[in-house]
């Protein structure tokens, strides 16, 4: 069977091969070989999951003990199984809406902050990035307790109120809460669409004689338009490949998606991999479709009319309305952070969970957070999750550096194909790189061992966050101009100087944004590190979900107060030191 | 000082490969300044960074002072930080994280010649002085005015005492007061420190003003040398005359010869005018003018006044421009210091500056003409790489 397994090994060796026309190059110019180097790690990465998980659809056993032999069974068993229908209309249900509801409010927010004259514009800002540092785990855990169905306080004021209750284990209730997730994402896209757009555009289509609202009908949606089409992409790419909202919010109210079915199949006994090698290729395809026509899409669209000098973005003038885009922002902040973080805050200082009232008041106590103090596996998971998610924030940021480097700032054949494998993680579901990763240390004939230890979760969170941080360093590296670099070469210095004493310091912005950012995808993540923890090797995220299983919850609460109040400590951090080092008049 | 033997550049093109460079063969003599003159897309950039090394020829030879820094067969390749070169940018490339002492000192405190910081910001300071920037040494780069940046970037391009200065349309970012100025402090630094240039412009009058020699290029070759005065006054290409604004061309053939006048036969009447090389009686020939060759009047002054009408008048302030029909062509009039002006359809005399003629044999096109006429079909894309 290993010599089967053996190909997506195989698979990563070619991309040192695709670089052979600038081999040639190495000994001509020397940062090739600190260049290449990163390429194949990146190849490595990217190819192996997916290459395993391939193989294991088209075994008819495999990890199993038995003779294993290649065939395309598992695909028609899968799709003709009773039920499958079901599956992909609940997951294209769950996911398309979601994408649909995040995307509008995203980019109605982005509009609002980046494009109006709306009041307390600061605040805005924060108030919908914040979400973005809860922890899916966390942020679906506050939910189901706000509207859980007999004390949940949401649905206790619906009764108040004479309204019909929320079911929350429901496909609405798992579009709400993945909503509440994934618009800040939708946001950020939203602002960089609207701020990239020269407003000269639509000065242009004003003094034509065109009334506003025929403007942002015919100029402003037309020209964001693609980007709005991308964004709404990516989330429902986000979207069909999580984890938490599908198992905890799904499951519960037998509403089965890809995701939940994959770990489903898992958990039985003996696990069925081959059923999780189909859905998980069949999801492959949907995302892998999905992020194509998503960059298809935003290439040469928005991006076109970044160029023009004089840039700026004009400002509408909202009138009266100005209020109303305040109010905008309080209603989702209330809704996206204030809620959750009230509902974990008061869970974790009761002893059991009671909804909120002035008896309970009484009760108030901070042995939860004692019980974190004193249960040494708790402390464990931390220091796990700490450890975890600031290596792999390094490597990714040191291995998108390089990667951005190669395809903004070199001319390197086949740089196009790089970019693409450090991106391609994206599209490969967390939960697929999850179960591709275990599989391949499973069975790979390597010299050491990985399955049991926290590497391998590194080697995961690094695979996973790759594209973020290269989101991050590619457009970063693109606005340092050629010049800054050459007239540093032009003056003497090697590249290793050159890159060291100019181009790093005026990066360091975008490195720390990225270092930030991937460093906090890390330590929120669950998708894959369900699959890979061992016993002594638990995240945070995990012993949250485990808390959740076993009914521990107002310790779930206490763990994710803090697990927030941490994060927001390190993006406070990282966002000063960024203000300090950034280059505020260029 | 710097000499080019058939170098090649070329780019990979979506479409089709551009030969950027296609086989230039240039020498800048010790101390001179030398100006890559042409149209955008000419090569004139491409050139000059090959020979700073921040491009890579494909073929050729390039050699600064006795030590040769590509050769494509003997498989040598010096890259930019190996070689004696000051690089001034179009963008000045400034680097907005540094000071301008600290930008000024790197190129000192990088490189083989390491000096120490404090030598090394005496000598900084230096540089600056001689920009006249000294005062501003502590500010933080991007506080600087365009000009000022502009003088930044030439005392580092200086600071290390190349053997080469290279400067990239330096001041095509400047506006048009500060760029007549900067470009007479530019000639006079160059002149005093006796430092081997090569600049590269678009600008036909920035081209002049500065140079000690002028290379007309386009289409990734070399046109044609000269003095600036000659390249002006005596262009031996049509390319060269066209982009140096000479306007009117109107066609004839010789009809005699006698040492270096010839008499050309065109359709409105003789023009005796000075010959160009090669020239025989009988050829087919073009006669180039200027439209500030001509002087305009409206009663017939001389048997060889040309009699038209005006079709298109535009004012200047300090000179009108005119549209004469002469018979079936159209000639372009330039007249300095008039006041009242002809218009729209007044009959006039016009009075060619026989002195001022330039001859050159008919079909003489040099190179590609793709960029003289906008009818003729472009064959690379517009614009792009320089």
């Amino acid at each position: 069977m290993s010599i089967a397994i053996g190909r997506p090994g195989r698979g990563s060796g070619q991309a040192p091969a695709r670089f052979a026309a600038s081999i040639g190059r190495l000994r001509r110019e020397p940062k090739y070989l600190i260049l290449l180097p990163a390429a194949v790690v990146v190849a490595y990465l990217a190819l192996v999951p997916i290459g395993t998980m391939l193989v294991a659809s088209f075994q008819s056993s495999f990890l199993g003990t038995g003779p294993s032999h290649w065939t395309a069974s598992h695909y028609a068993e899968t799709f003709t199984s009773p039920g499958f229908g079901q599956l992909v209309t609940n997951s294209f249900a769950y996911a398309a809406a979601t994408a649909a509801v995040s995307t509008c409010i995203g980019f109605g927010l982005a509009w609002l902050v980046s494009r109006t004259n709306t009041p307390a514009k600061s605040f805005a800002r924060v108030a919908a990035i914040v979400p973005l540092i809860i922890p899916g785990i966390l942020n679906t855990v506050a939910w189901a307790l706000l509207f859980a169905p007999s004390t949940g306080p949401l649905n206790s004021l619906l009764r108040d109120l004479h309204l019909p209750t929320f079911n929350i284990y429901s496909l609405p209730g798992m579009v709400f809460v993945q909503t509440m997730h994934v618009t800040p994402i939708a946001f950020l896209m939203g602002v960089a669409a609207f701020t990239s757009m020269d407003a000269s555009m639509e000065e242009a289509a004003l003094s034509s004689g065109a009334s506003p609202w025929c403007v942002f009908r015919k100029i402003t949606l037309r020209l964001v338009g693609p980007a709005i089409l991308s964004a709404a992409l990516l989330m429902f790419i986000q979207t069909i490949s999580t984890f938490e909202v599908p198992q905890l919010i799904g499951v519960p109210g037998h509403t089965f998606v890809f995701v939940s079915k994959i770990y489903d199949a898992l958990q039985t006994f003996p696990p069925d991999y081959g059923t999780v090698g189909v859905i998980g290729v069949f999801v492959l395809c949907i995302a892998v479709g999905g992020l194509w026509l998503s960059r298809r899409l935003s290439r040469g669209s928005v991006t076109a009319t970044i160029t023009g000098k004089g840039f700026r973005p004009s400002v509408t003038d909202l009138g009266r309305w100005r209020p109303v885009g305040l109010a905008a922002f309080i209603l989702f902040f209330l809704i996206a952070v204030v809620l959750p973080l009230v509902i974990l805050l008061w869970s974790s200082l009761l002893p059991g969970y009671e909804p909120p009232s002035a008896k309970a008041l009484h009760d108030i106590t901070l042995a939860n957070f004692r019980q974190i103090w004193t249960a040494p596996n708790l402390l464990r998971s931390v220091r796990n999750s700490v450890l975890t998610a600031v290596i792999s924030g390094t490597v990714v940021t040191a291995l998108s550096a390089v990667v951005a480097y190669i395809v903004v700032k070199t001319r390197i054949r086949g740089r196009h194909l790089l970019d693409g494998l450090a991106t391609m993680p994206i599209a490969v579901p967390s939960i697929i790189m999850g179960v591709g990763i275990l599989y391949w240390y499973l069975v790979a004939p390597l010299p050491f061992h990985l399955y049991g230890t926290l590497i391998i979760l590194i080697v995961a969170f690094i695979t996973i966050s790759l594209p973020y941080g290269l989101r991050y360093l590619a457009p970063g590296m693109a606005q340092i101009k050629d010049e800054l670099e050459e007239a540093a070469t032009a003056s003497g210095a090697s590249w290793p100087q050159s890159f060291r004493r100019v181009f790093v310091p005026l990066l360091m912005p975008s490195l720390l944004a990225a270092f930030l950012y991937t460093m906090i995808v890390a330590f929120r993540e669950i998708s894959a590190a369900i699959f890979l923890y061992t016993q002594g090797n638990e995240v945070m995220s995990v012993t949250v979900y485990d808390l959740w299983s076993n009914g521990d919850y107002p310790v779930v609460a206490a763990l994710g107060v803090l697990i927030v109040a941490f994060l927001a400590v390190v993006a406070g951090i990282v966002q000063r030191l960024g203000g300090r080092l950034g280059i505020g008049s260029r | 000082m710097i000499k080019l033997a058939g170098v090649t550049k070329q780019f990979p093109d979506r479409t089709a490969t551009v030969r950027a460079a296609d086989g230039i063969d240039l020498e800048v003599p010790e101390g001179k300044l030398v100006t890559l003159l042409g149209p955008s897309g000419c090569g004139k950039t491409t050139t000059l960074r090959l020979i700073a090394g921040l491009e890579r020829p494909d073929d050729g030879e390039i050699h600064i002072g006795n030590r040769t820094v590509y050769s494509s067969q003997r498989n040598i390749y010096l890259g930019a930080h190996q070689r004696p070169i000051g690089v001034v940018f179009q963008s000045y490339a400034i680097w907005p994280h540094m000071t301008v002492l600290d930008n000024v000192m790197f190129p000192l405190r990088v490189g083989r010649s390491k000096i120490g910081r404090k030598q090394a910001a005496a000598r900084a300071l230096e540089a600056l002085e001689l920009v006249g920037l000294r005062d501003l040494a502590n500010r933080p780069a991007p506080a600087l005015s365009g000009g000022q940046q502009q003088r930044v970037a030439l005392a580092r391009a200086l600071v290390r005492e190349p053997e080469v200065l290279l400067l990239d349309e330096p001041l095509s970012n400047l506006d048009a007061g500060l760029r007549d100025h900067m470009r007479d402090e530019i000639r006079a630094l160059q002149q005093r420190l006796h430092i081997t240039t090569v600049f590269v412009t678009h600008d036909q009058d920035e081209a002049l003003a500065i140079s000690d020699e002028v290379v007309v290029m386009n289409g990734g070759r070399i046109i044609e040398t000269g003095l600036p005065q000659e390249i002006y006054a005596w262009p031996r290409q049509e390319f060269t005359a066209r982009f140096l604004g000479v306007s009117n061309r109107i066609p004839g053939v010789v009809q005699s010869l006698s040492g270096d006048v010839a008499e050309v036969k065109v359709a409105q009447g003789t023009l005796r005018c000075r010959a160009c090389a090669g020239l025989a009686a009988g050829d087919r020939v073009s006669a180039f003018m200027r439209p500030e060759s001509f002087r305009l009047s409206r009663r017939q002054r001389s048997e060889s006044s040309w009699p038209g009408r005006v079709e298109f008048s535009i004012y200047h302030g300090d000179c009108w421009d005119y549209h004469v029909r002469v018979g079936s062509e159209v000639v372009k009039v330039r007249i300095y210091q008039e006041k009242i002006g002809l218009s729209h359809g007044d009959a006039v005399y016009l009075t060619p500056d026989e002195q001022s003629v330039i001859i050159m044999p008919s079909g003489n096109y040099a190179g590609p003409a793709r960029h003289v006429s906008p009818e003729v079909a472009t064959p690379h894309p517009p614009g792009g790489l320089e």
